[in-house]
């Protein structure tokens, strides 16, 4: 092991740039994958059954095929079709369809988990469909939806390494290339390594925070103002 | 005449191909309190839940101060549901206490009885707490106003449950085996208010267990069974002469159970 | 339809490579539950030093990418010199990789059973090791069987991961096809299939199991 200042100077800045350019990634491909993915959440329960039936088809083949293999063909394949895309364009994309899916299962088990009775609830004093959603079911299914949702977008920010393979620049691809050119793989895979867990970590410790805030109506002790019981 | 507050006729309902309502016809007048009593899976559930279309009927009607509840009627005479809207309209019209509560989790007490006047009837914050407050007060829970549902017993939230369907200034109100969920020393409590209410003729039906207050606060009592009426009389009559056979055989074994008593609530607390 | 017809000499090698894609798969799964259920047990042992150890390693194995991972135990284990086949790393990164989620929805599992399980089992003066592999790690596994067969499905579609060193699986035997056909749109689509097809199997497998470890009334 020799972390030398040599290869600091030279694997820092490098490693550094990768890394930026996976968070941009994967903030660029989250935010697509919770917006789609809320839309195939919705095209899972679509009175229309051809749209149904598409949507369910489609999760089940984003849950069977690997990623990698998804990457290869929107690069490989897409071109074939007259669709020409850069690596970058093809990398997100084909991430952005694979999380989506992911994200309509999640957004649909925790609409689904409401319990009918709280809808019962709102219909029986007329609400509307809309005050149904936006003050009942999503306040309800949030809390049941987050620690879903935080542990896909940590998966996500790793899933990215991935998009080394077609030679996307970020973090895994600088990191490669500057094993070969220095040639200390263990050191700098290993300060590669602690950035990746670095973030997720950190996203670990925010996604509690943002359930704590999510469940307080469950633990509510600081709006007491006496005794529970009666 | 006085029009029935709620009324059903010829209601039938199927479940799968399954008739289990098989033709209600049913009126109920304005300040009265009727109480449906019948063993489980005899249709009463069913049918209290026909009343506001949360399960719409197959077939037959229901009329809500003589208005066509869920349907409306073409020109050409066939029955075609009504829109969201107008559905929406008339179940504000329509409280409803259902046996778990279902109580808004997210909201305190005070917030889920504001919620309706709030939300549905766009009321001013200001009048809709004001009304809240003066609900909860009513069913003894002023003190309890900013707990969570998670922090009060089955009978206080049961009674806040009351009070947000009193929010909605309901012309009728249906309560859903209200205290079938409550452990027996917490019974009593929600029986009280709603004795209150039936005493203050709020229009009420109650599908209840609870024959000791069937007797006592109705004006008439029901027995189910078989998705049929058996009997209907005033409860009087209907424990010391009932016409039918099934109601003697449903009060041998109800009445071999004891009758729970109706305790008056404690508004001090 | 030209193109098919030339991959079909192609056909024998990405059988080869998804035999090994099985091959791996089946490794790494071994490897995932043994190491899964140890660092469950050691995570949840009153020695804290341990405790504290099992932790950093499921951080760390689910905080970092599996691809990385792999580079690092494919690419440091010779310098110490440790010599392993591309094959092996591969099964023991995706193993470990795998076995940090096992032990994680294993403790869930655990967490959802009675604390009587474990009471019951020492009044009747089961050995530790014993209340473990008989009476909780059973019970655990059954509870969490959908998250584990989810977590296996999601280990199969590690596997094309091996390609990066070199391992001849599914993927890597396309990606040299590729090369020499240059027709990546049958290869690929046949290889998206194949991996499609054996987690259609193993999901429907698990639900054959599920329902059968479903006792009525138990379930929670």
């Amino acid at each position: 092991m020799n972390f030398s200042h040599d290869l600091m100077t030279y694997a820092v800045p490098v490693l550094t740039k990768g890394a930026l350019s996976t968070l941009k990634l994967g903030l660029l491909i989250s935010v697509a994958s919770l917006v789609f993915g809320v839309i195939l959440s919705f095209g899972l329960a679509a009175p229309n059954r051809v749209l149904r039936r598409l949507s369910r088809g489609l999760i089940a083949a984003m849950r069977g095929i690997p990623p990698l293999i998804l990457i290869l063909i929107a690069f490989y394949v897409l071109p074939d079709l007259g669709v020409m895309l850069s690596p970058i364009a093809a990398g997100c994309g084909a991430l952005i369809v694979y999380f989506s899916a992911y994200v309509a299962v999640a957004v649909r088990g925790a609409l689904d988990a409401v319990p009918a009775g709280q809808i019962e609830a709102a219909l029986s004093i007329g609400m509307t469909s809309r005050a149904r959603m936006l003050r009942v079911i999503v306040p309800l299914a949030w809390p049941i939806l987050l620690p879903a949702l935080c542990g896909l977008l940590i998966g996500l920010f790793k899933e990215t390494a991935l998009l080394s393979i077609i030679s996307v620049p970020e973090l895994t691809f600088e990191t490669k290339q500057a094993v070969a050119r220095t040639y200390a793989p263990f050191e700098i895979y290993a300060m590669a390594a602690l950035l990746y867990w670095a973030w997720s970590a950190l996203l670990e410790t925010l996604s509690r925070k943002l359930e704590a805030i999510a469940n307080r109506h469950k633990n509510p002790g600081t709006r007491r103002r006496q005794g529970a019981s009666s | 005449m006085t029009i029935p507050a709620l009324r059903t006729e010829a209601l039938r309902k199927s479940f799968n191909g399954v008739e289990v309502l098989h033709g209600i016809d049913l009126s109920i007048m304005p300040g009265e309190t009727v109480c449906i009593v019948g063993a489980s899976g005899s249709g009463k559930s069913t049918f209290l839940r026909c009343l506001n279309w949360l399960s719409p009927a197959s077939s037959g009607h229901v009329y809500l101060n003589g208005e066509l509840i869920g349907v409306r009627e073409t020109a050409g005479g066939s029955v075609v549901p009504l829109a969201h809207k107008q559905l929406q309209e008339q179940r504000q019209r329509i409280g409803m206490v259902f046996q778990s509560f279902n109580l808004w989790p997210h909201r305190t007490a005070l917030e889920n009885v504001m919620e309706g006047p709030r939300i549905v009837l766009n009321q001013p914050g200001a009048q809709a707490r004001a009304t809240a407050e003066r609900l909860l007060e009513r069913v003894g829970l002023a003190e309890r106003r900013d707990f969570y549902p998670a922090q009060l017993s089955g009978g206080q939230q049961q009674r806040v449950a009351i009070a947000r369907a009193l929010a909605m200034k309901p012309e009728v109100i249906l309560f859903d085996e209200p205290t079938s969920a409550l452990d027996p020393e917490l019974v009593g409590e929600v029986l009280a208010v709603m004795k209150e209410l039936a005493s203050e003729d709020t229009t009420m039906v109650v599908v209840t267990h609870e024959i000791g207050f069937a007797v006592e606060v109705a004006d008439r009592l029901i027995l189910m069974d078989g998705g049929q009426i058996i009997e209907d009389a005033p409860p009087r009559q209907f424990i010391e002469a009932p016409r039918e056979e099934r109601s003697r055989r449903f009060l041998d074994q109800v009445l071999s159970r004891g009758l729970a008593p109706v305790h008056t609530i404690h508004t001090s607390e | 339809m030209s193109e098919l017809s030339n991959l079909l000499p192609a056909l024998p090698e990405l059988a080869r490579g998804f035999a090994i894609t099985i091959a791996l798969s089946l490794c790494a799964m071994v490897v995932s539950w043994v190491v899964g259920a140890i660092v469950l047990v050691v995570r949840l042992s009153p020695v804290a030093p341990l405790r504290i150890l099992a932790t950093i390693f499921i951080s760390f194995m689910r905080g970092t990418p599996a691809l990385v991972q792999l580079f690092l135990i494919f690419f440091t284990l010779p310098m110490i010199g440790i010599k392993v086949p591309p094959f092996v790393a591969a099964s023991i990164t995706l193993g470990l990789n795998s076995s940090a989620y096992v032990a994680e929805i294993l403790r869930g599992g655990l967490g959802s059973l009675h604390p009587g399980q474990a009471e019951a089992a020492e009044a009747l003066g089961m050995r530790s090791w014993r209340i473990w592999t008989r009476v909780l790690l059973p019970q655990a596994v059954r509870v969490s069987l959908p998250s584990i067969t989810n977590e296996l499905t999601l280990l199969v579609k590690t596997t094309p991961l091996a390609s990066v060193v070199a391992v001849t699986e599914l993927s890597f035997a396309g990606q040299i096809i590729i090369a020499r056909t240059f027709q990546p749109t049958a290869v690929l689509l046949s290889i998206a299939a194949a991996f499609l097809v054996l987690n259609l199997i193993l999901t429907s497998l698990a639900g054959l199991l599920e329902r059968r470890f479903d006792i009525a009334g138990d379930r929670r």
